[in-house]
């Protein structure tokens, strides 16, 4: 019977369950696989695995540990996303062959009704086994005893699943709807999911060669709430979380707190899956049935498809070209700059027309009408990436205007440098504006064979609000005399900041290397075998009359320090030294007395920790390290200097 | 029950419907013809709500019919492809339909499917063949109780008895229930049999609309011979054309026929005989040939 309400049809509904209650049917299958069973076997591995990481934990931290494990498998987004387009190509099949289409239409219900009656068959087959899921795996709780402290983990797993479900449900409906080909509209699902990072990458991958110092942008993408699949499977972003809390000795797991992460965004998401399905619906209704078929059918995003993807694939395909090209010409940065725009063009051309016969289904597109667009077009283009290339979001002369508001600022050359003080901050600042007044020079650089040797530097800084501003420039030899007095200063500049003693010893060892203690070392020497053609290294085993290891470490660390004081060790310049570096290898182990913050992972992206620990010190030695040198001679590690062999002379032997 | 007004409707620059209008009057048995390309289809599918007209209206009992739940509850279509669901039989067929039509009657669709005993209501339909794919289609659609019926080349892939059958099921439902039925077709000679009214269509318009009695009386056969030649014929009888044999001449005159018959009987015939016209001679001469070059439009 037709229902009471005109927006919902029981009849419509149960035939759209009956086209999708396999696919319902199979991710019950895979979710009970990936929660329940997956957790009962785990557990029934207990007794087989009592520990964890090597610490004794008990049963039901064990349980928990599991079943959060087993939750955070199954809470991904790409299964919900995969799910989601399926059931909703199945529910709206109809639209895209004009026999179903024509015949459907025909019938007395509206499309209100045949759309919500098929959103809700697709949202039921979605959160239905999820919800039998959940049922299952509390009875599991509750039989292994862990139901008091995983309910909460269930229940927030359910909810993330029904809001993932409502945000694809209506992505789906949205992308399906804007094409009267399934599997274009399944095309246009996967663009949507990716188009915000795809778009951010054409914008910085272009940016990051036609921008002075912006080479390194597109390695500042992160995963973006705005690609939904991406950011829903990564459990660091959304699901649940769990972490071992330990006792002093660190030898007993005391508890496991669990964490629901992306919180926030759950309402976000949910508040824009019901958007999407109102926006499909309000395509829905406008949609002409004579477009059953067409590549694009809602008039008004045939342009914006075109344009928009001619531009972006127009624009990497244009850069990713030079960038290929490149390396075969002698091209100053102009050159560079005007053939990347004539490619871009090229290949916006193809993709203009392409897309065109592809919406007008004809390859007969290339008609005055088309040529006069395409010319529009491509002026736009041109004038979007002159002005982007003009900097007129001033990002290449962006650094921060105070000091106060930088939280950390790291220059790196070799190895990273971290400033924290806000003097050294604007020390890092003034080096950096030298770099960018420098600029036209500086850009030269990459492009003119010159025969200068040059580098990278990295400048980053860390502002108080956990915003990053970075940038990267190509460097040359701080030396050379065919570059301008301007240049050299600015470049010796950062070094001397860089190649400080202090700074070397706070960054390269620790900020308290006063309080570090030696506790062991490790020396090779090594010797050519003729015979078989290879270096053989020669761990140093043995003692030395009248010291132990820690004492060989001990001095050998001080040595080095003195010859970091002396600037023979830890310098940074912008090209290569590997040649000059001993192959021979020295560690020293360190331990400090107190504990302080290590900043060594921050300039990639890591969060400071606290330790007592230094890193193990790895030093690269040169044939400059005197006082280390000598050390080694007067310990006898060495008999003599020629027991050390540089890159370069073993390059030599190789080659 | 049907009445289209000035509509218009174009695909892409090409313009399908061209200022329509017709009138489809309630309880008749109105039969469309016209070429292939004529706008057939597309009316149809304006009048079943499928499309929505650029300009114009279409009225169904009164209402406007696109996204008009009351009013398509009150019409069924058959379209000349017939779509059912995926692993659907007959029966899952049955369902949905009643859940659409409330006036849907399951007992009378048991008791047409006695006139269609080869079907087996559990098989899969689209197992079916495409003659008895049509047969399901009939009994759903009259099942629904429709007060009209829009029937898109409908007896297609029929063998002749089962013609014979599904219009004797249509004319009892026209007869008892005052059903309107809105047929296409390029089965003329069907036709005549059947509808009551004609409406002619070519490249998107109507080129004529009439009950099929007026049509038929309004072009006349006249098969004459003269001892002579043909003599010249008065100007008050408008001859559509003229094919002649030997001394006897077939004139096909648009007007009134007994007119017609008295003028050229004044010509002192020796022979005259008056015959009247099928549908598909009228269709062909309306449409000036059997390629349907538009020559000689009469109105």
């Amino acid at each position: 019977m037709q229902s009471k309400t005109s927006f919902f049809n029981i009849t419509v509904y149960k035939k759209n369950l009956s086209k999708v209650w396999l696919l319902g049917l199979a991710y019950l299958t895979m979710l009970l696989i990936q929660i329940p069973v997956s957790y009962l076997l785990d557990v029934s591995r207990y007794s087989f695995q009592p520990e964890i990481y090597g610490l004794e934990a008990s049963e039901t931290i064990n349980y928990i540990n599991y079943m959060v494990d087993s939750l955070s498998v199954a809470s991904v987004g790409i299964l919900p996303c995969i799910m989601a387009i399926l059931a909703v190509l199945l529910v709206f099949g109809y639209l895209f062959t004009q026999k179903n289409s024509y015949m459907i239409h025909s019938f007395p219900i509206s499309r209100k009704a045949l759309y919500i009656s098929g959103v809700a068959a697709a949202v039921t087959i979605m959160v239905v086994p999820v919800l039998i899921t959940a049922v299952v795996t509390i009875i599991a709780a509750t039989a292994t005893g862990i139901i008091a402290d995983t309910v909460l983990v269930i229940l927030y797993w359910v909810l993330t699943e029904i809001v993932l479900s409502v945000l694809f449900v209506g992505l789906a409906c949205f992308s399906i709807m804007l094409s009267g080909q399934g599997v274009t509209g399944a095309v246009f699902y996967g663009i949507f999911n990716f188009l915000y990072m795809a778009m951010q990458l054409v914008i910085y991958v272009y940016l990051s060669v036609v921008g002075f110092g912006l080479d390194n942008l597109p390695e500042n993408i992160t995963v973006s709430p705005m690609c939904p699949v991406l950011y829903t499977s990564m459990h660091d972003y959304m699901g649940i979380m769990g972490d071992f809390e330990w006792n002093e000795s660190s030898t007993v797991i005391t508890d496991y707190v669990t964490k629901y992460e992306g919180t926030m965004y759950l309402a976000v998401y949910l508040a824009a899956g019901i958007l999407l399905a109102f926006l499909a619906y309000m395509v829905y209704k406008r949609k002409q049935n004579e477009t059953v078929s067409e590549f694009i059918s809602v008039p008004i995003v045939k342009p914006i498809y075109k344009m928009g993807m001619s531009f972006f694939i127009g624009t990497f395909m244009g850069v990713g070209a030079v960038e290929i090209i490149s390396d075969s010409f002698d091209w100053n940065y102009n050159t560079m700059v005007a053939v990347i725009l004539l490619i871009t063009i090229i290949c916006e051309f193809i993709m203009y027309f392409v897309i065109e016969m592809l919406i007008e289904k004809t390859p007969r597109v290339l008609n005055a009408d088309n040529l006069r667009g395409f010319g529009i077009f491509a002026v736009a283009t041109l004038a979007v990436l002159t002005v982007a290339k003009a900097d007129v979001l001033h990002l290449v002369d962006k650094v921060p205007e105070d000091t106060e508001d930088v939280k950390w600022a790291c220059v790196w050359v070799d190895y990273p440098m971290v400033y924290e003080d806000p003097a050294q901050i604007q020390q890092v600042i003034e080096a950096h504006k030298g770099v960018i007044d420098n600029r036209k020079e500086i850009q030269s650089f990459y492009y003119t064979q010159d025969g200068v040797k040059g580098g990278y530097v990295t400048i980053t800084y860390e502002y108080k609000d956990g915003k990053q501003l970075s940038r990267r420039y190509y460097l040359e030899d701080e030396t050379a005399e065919i570059n301008s007095t301007s240049y050299r200063a600015c470049a010796k500049q950062l070094l001397d900041l860089v190649n400080e003693p202090e700074a070397i010893k706070n960054n390269k060892i620790c900020p308290v290397y006063n309080d570090a203690e030696a506790k062991n070392f490790t020396f090779n020497t090594v010797t050519w075998d003729a015979e078989e053609t290879y270096y053989q290294y020669n761990d140093f085993e043995g003692g030395v009359e009248g010291m132990d290891r820690k004492q060989i470490a001990d001095a050998i660390y001080k040595a080095i320090l003195k010859d970091i004081d002396e600037g023979n060790v830890g310098q940074q310049h912008f090209y290569d030294m590997y040649n000059s570096q001993f192959i021979n290898t020295l560690y020293v182990e360190l331990n400090t007395n107190t504990k302080y913050e290590s900043k060594a992972n921050v300039c990639w992206g890591g969060e400071p920790y606290y330790t007592y620990y230094a890193d193990t010190m790895s030093i690269n030695i040169t044939d400059e390290a005197k006082n280390t040198i000598s050390t080694l001679l007067e310990l006898g590690l060495i008999q003599s200097e020629d027991e050390l062999v540089t890159v370069g002379e073993s390059n030599r032997y190789y080659n | 029950m049907i009445q289209v007004n000035n509509v218009t409707k174009s695909f892409n620059g090409y313009k399908a419907l061209d200022n329509l209008t017709m009138h489809v009057p309630k309880g008749s048995v109105y039969g469309l013809v016209g070429p292939n390309g004529a706008g057939k289809s597309t009316i149809i599918r304006h009048i079943n709500g499928v499309f929505k007209q650029d300009t114009g209206e279409v009225l169904v009992a009164g209402e406007h019919v696109y996204e008009n739940d009351a009013v398509k509850m009150k019409m069924t279509c058959i379209p000349d492809e017939i779509f059912y669901f995926l692993q659907a039989d007959t029966i899952d067929m049955m369902k949905y339909y009643k859940g659409l039509y409330p006036k849907f009657d399951e007992q009378l669709f048991y008791k047409i499917r006695e006139c269609f005993p080869s079907i087996d209501l559990k098989k899969n339909i689209r197992n079916l063949s495409k003659g008895m794919q049509k047969q399901v289609a009939f009994m759903l659609a009259i099942s629904s109780r429709p007060e009209l019926m829009i029937l898109d080349e409908p007896v297609d892939g029929l063998d002749p008895v089962m013609r014979r059958q599904i219009w004797s099921l249509l004319m009892s439902d026209v007869a008892e229930n005052g059903l309107t039925v809105l047929v296409s077709s390029h089965n003329l000679r069907e036709l005549e049999d059947v509808c009551d009214h004609v409406g002619i269509m070519d490249q998107g318009r109507l080129l004529l609309e009439r009950s099929l009695d007026d049509l038929q009386t309004s072009i006349t056969k006249i098969q004459v011979a003269f001892e002579d030649e043909l003599p010249p014929i008065p100007s008050e009888i408008q001859v559509l054309r003229k094919i002649s044999s030997g001394r006897v001449h077939t004139l096909i005159v648009k007007g009134e026929p007994n007119q017609a018959q008295r003028v050229i009987a004044s010509m002192n015939p020796m022979i005259m005989d008056v015959l009247p016209l099928s549908l598909e001679e009228i269709f062909i001469y309306e449409l000036g040939g059997e390629d349907y070059a538009v020559k000689d439009i009469i109105f």
